[in-house]
């Protein structure tokens, strides 16, 4: 590349494209070229999104329809984005998937995570209650409460953030799910829960990334998340303790805490003694590792 | 007077008892046409179906008298569920052999009165006796074509024989063979043409399961295609499909030859659904590479793949943006897998000893059915050619079935040149039932004698 005023001399060529196979395939080069990650997947996702009859990233791929001009302009302006700023792809498009579900997804609110399908899955094995009532610490997107109300449809929710853009943000996905007489939530934390031990259980994402590992992180994340989503202090425990300490307050004696952490956190929760809750089990992630953790309040 | 009377007589007689205007022969006609439309026994000529028909009447007296002593013990409390299966098979052949008995006395009749008529002062009564003529041999042939075919349906290895799962569901396995990334990069090729083609055909397409090289090509696919009569169209693409091209990779400018394997299973999709597999016996990868995972990274990738470890089935899933969805996928994917395997698997153990057909229900097959030759820019399949044995019987078979060379690039998009080489490969397949039937008659003429197939009075004398 020349200088600063030829850099947007690829995306002309890109413009030109005679079918959209081939300006996802033009995209998908320069992307590569610029050392953006998950090249391929960026411009098809993002030609999802520009193009109104691809549907899927094969299509994407092998379509020799010609392009409209404001839609190669969409896909364009979606593609420098992407290449210039690591803009999340699933910012750019503007919603995304989850466990059985689909969200709307908005910086700076936490992008859910795979690992996280699988702690809806232990909580909906696990906690045996056919209404029963959840607290979401922590809930972001409001992806793990809602994904759990859409497979348990007596069950209600009660999300709390800190964030003020997460909580309109869960509040857009409730509504978009039509659970709004089914979930309450709350800007602040777990200490503002009213403490009447009214949950049967409570499930939580909460921000665990060791301080340490902030500044290694992939600019996607680094520059576009909600850093008090990520990081959980010096040991990346901070919001861990402060929701055991408070659990007792707000949820039955015998229910359930469900957590996902960092893989060398599990093995440090075992070993803590608590007075009011007590370690039950460790689960691993579909990669290995230990990444979920069960406890109960006594 | 007697003449006068006999000609009302015949004339009357013969249409109330034409065939077409009995209900049930009607019904059986043209409810279940065995063969496709493209079948080569109703593409005979009336000389040429006449001795085809003498060459099969033993099976046909053979299956009448088997069907008479069925009936006999219908009765019988002693009466089996597969006697009653036979002879709901055999009940066809048995009416046909009626009808196309009857014809042949009503044709006589229609003929003397012909002969005794004169041409020049029974000008009404010679024109009428020829339209009935006319009209009987166009009867006696579409019962012989009827009969013919019901033969062929009722040989063990056709394919509604093996199993009673449904044909509209059908599983394709394309591998690479010999030719390293030019045969994995042909693989992709064949993927292409058999979308291209199961779009066309209104057709759904799955991916069960891939595996891919880094130049873009396919180690391994997995399909599962489902539609209306899919399994009878695509099971003949089951072989050893040859390409001879200069590769992407090949500096030179040499053409190489290399293979893919093409399988094809019958896809039960209730059996699938039925099978639970076992946690313990099932292996669940996801394609992220390794780190700390969880909110230290956020990536797109969601690709699963479950892996059945007793049998080394693999499924992939990666058209779901969740993870979650992609795995229960996999889950199913694998199910599908697993229970055509088993149905593949019952099938062939339920074969006869006799030729297995081409493009058989079991996995690879050694045999190169195809080549595709990119500098001629045509596609050869080599099974579009009759048998010699069979060419004695029917002189005109080579035309019958139709070309076996037909332009490249149609056939790779998926096109009507595929269709062409399909319908050939099918007709050459049915020519090939009809000769093993031709052999199974002379056998039996040995032990039948011909006066009992002069007894029944068949045969088309044509005039």
């Amino acid at each position: 590349m020349l200088g600063v005023g030829f850099s947007s001399c690829p995306w002309l060529a890109v413009r030109e494209s005679e079918t959209i196979r081939s300006a996802v395939s033009k995209a998908t080069h320069i992307l590569q070229n610029t050392g953006i990650p998950e090249p391929c997947e960026s411009a098809e996702y993002l030609a999802i999104s520009s193009f109104p009859r691809i549907r899927t990233r094969t299509e994407a791929l092998s379509s020799l329809r010609k392009p409209a001009g404001t839609d190669l302009d969409r896909f364009i302006e979606l593609c420098k984005r992407r290449e210039r700023n690591r803009t999340p792809i699933q910012y750019l498009v503007g919603d995304w998937d989850f466990h059985s579900i689909t969200l709307l997804v908005r910086a700076p609110v936490l992008i859910p995570r795979p690992e996280t399908e699988e702690l809806v899955e232990l909580v909906l094995q696990g906690v045996c209650e056919e209404d029963a009532n959840i607290l979401d610490v922590g809930c972001g997107s409001g992806a793990i409460f809602l994904a759990v109300l859409a497979s348990r449809p007596k069950w209600t929710a009660t999300g709390v953030d800190v964030a003020a853009e997460a909580v309109h943000l869960s509040g857009d996905n409730t509504e978009l799910h039509g659970f709004g007489n089914r979930v309450s939530i709350l800007h602040g934390t777990i200490k503002d829960v009213c403490a009447d031990g009214v949950f049967d259980a409570i499930v939580s994402n909460p921000p665990y990334i060791p301080a340490r590992d902030m500044e290694d992180l992939d600019a996607e994340v680094k520059e576009h998340e909600d850093v008090r989503a990520l990081c959980g202090g010096e040991d990346g425990l901070d919001v861990v303790r402060e929701i055991l300490e408070f659990a007792p307050r707000v949820v039955k004696p015998g229910g359930s805490i469900w957590l996902e952490v960092d893989s060398g956190h599990p093995a440090v929760l075992e070993r803590l003694s608590f007075e009011e809750v007590e370690y039950v089990k460790t689960y691993k992630d579909m990669c290995g590792k230990a990444r979920f953790c069960h406890l109960r309040v006594r | 007077m007697l003449a006068s009377s006999a000609r009302g007589c015949v004339f009357r007689l013969s249409h109330q008892l034409l065939p077409s205007a009995n209900p049930v022969f009607s019904r059986l006609c043209t409810a279940a046409a065995p063969t496709s439309p493209a079948s080569p026994v109703e593409r005979l000529t009336p000389h040429q179906l006449q001795k085809l028909f003498s060459h099969l009447a033993p099976l046909v007296v053979r299956a009448n008298s088997e069907h008479a002593s069925l009936l006999h013990h219908r009765s019988n409390s002693t009466f089996t569920p597969s006697q009653h299966a036979r002879l709901t098979q055999l009940a066809p052949i048995a009416h046909l052999t009626d009808a196309l008995t009857r014809l042949h006395h009503h044709h006589n009749d229609a003929v003397h009165i012909l002969n005794e008529s004169n041409p020049s002062t029974d000008a009404d009564m010679h024109q009428l006796a020829r339209d009935e003529i006319q009209t009987l041999n166009l009867e006696k042939h579409r019962t012989a074509v009827h009969i013919i075919s019901h033969l062929l349906r009722m040989q063990p290895n056709h394919t509604t024989q093996h199993t009673a799962a449904p044909a509209n569901s059908a599983i394709v396995e394309i591998r690479a063979g010999t030719g390293g990334d030019e045969a994995a990069l042909f693989v992709a090729d064949l993927h292409a043409m058999y979308h291209k083609f199961a779009l066309r055909n209104k057709w759904n397409a799955r991916i069960l399961s891939q595996s891919t090289t880094t130049l873009g090509g396919l180690r391994e696919l997995i399909l599962r295609l489902s539609g209306p009569a899919v399994y009878d169209t695509i099971r003949l693409e089951a072989g050893v499909h040859r390409v001879q091209r200069v590769p992407a990779t090949e500096t030179g400018g040499r053409v190489h030859t290399s293979t893919a394997s093409v399988a094809v299973l019958r896809d039960d999709t209730s059996m699938a659904k039925r099978l639970t597999l076992r946690e313990a016996d099932v292996k669940i990868d996801v394609y992220r590479a390794s780190g700390a995972g969880g909110q230290h990274v956020n990536k797109t990738e969601s690709a699963v793949r479950a892996t059945h470890i007793p049998t080394g089935l693999v499924a992939t899933s990666q058209e779901d943006r969740s993870q979650h969805r992609n795995k229960a996928l996999a889950l199913e994917a694998l199910a599908a897998r697993l229970a055509a395997k088993h149905a593949a698997e019952k099938a062939a153990s339920k074969l006869s000893e006799r030729r297995a057909q081409l493009g058989s229900t079991m996995g690879e097959r050694s045999d190169r059915i195809r080549t595709y030759n990119f500098p001629q820019r045509r596609v050869t399949d080599h099974r579009i050619v009759p048998s010699a044995g069979l060419v004695h019987v029917i002189e005109s078979a080579k035309t019958l079935v139709g070309e076996k060379s037909v332009p490249l690039d149609g056939v790779l998009q998926g096109g009507v040149e595929l269709d062409r080489l399909i319908g050939g490969v099918s007709r050459a397949q049915q020519l090939e039932q009809l000769h093993e039937l031709v052999e199974d008659a002379k056998q039996l003429r040995c032990a039948q004698s011909d006066e009992l197939g002069e007894r029944f009075g068949i045969g088309l004398e044509m005039v």
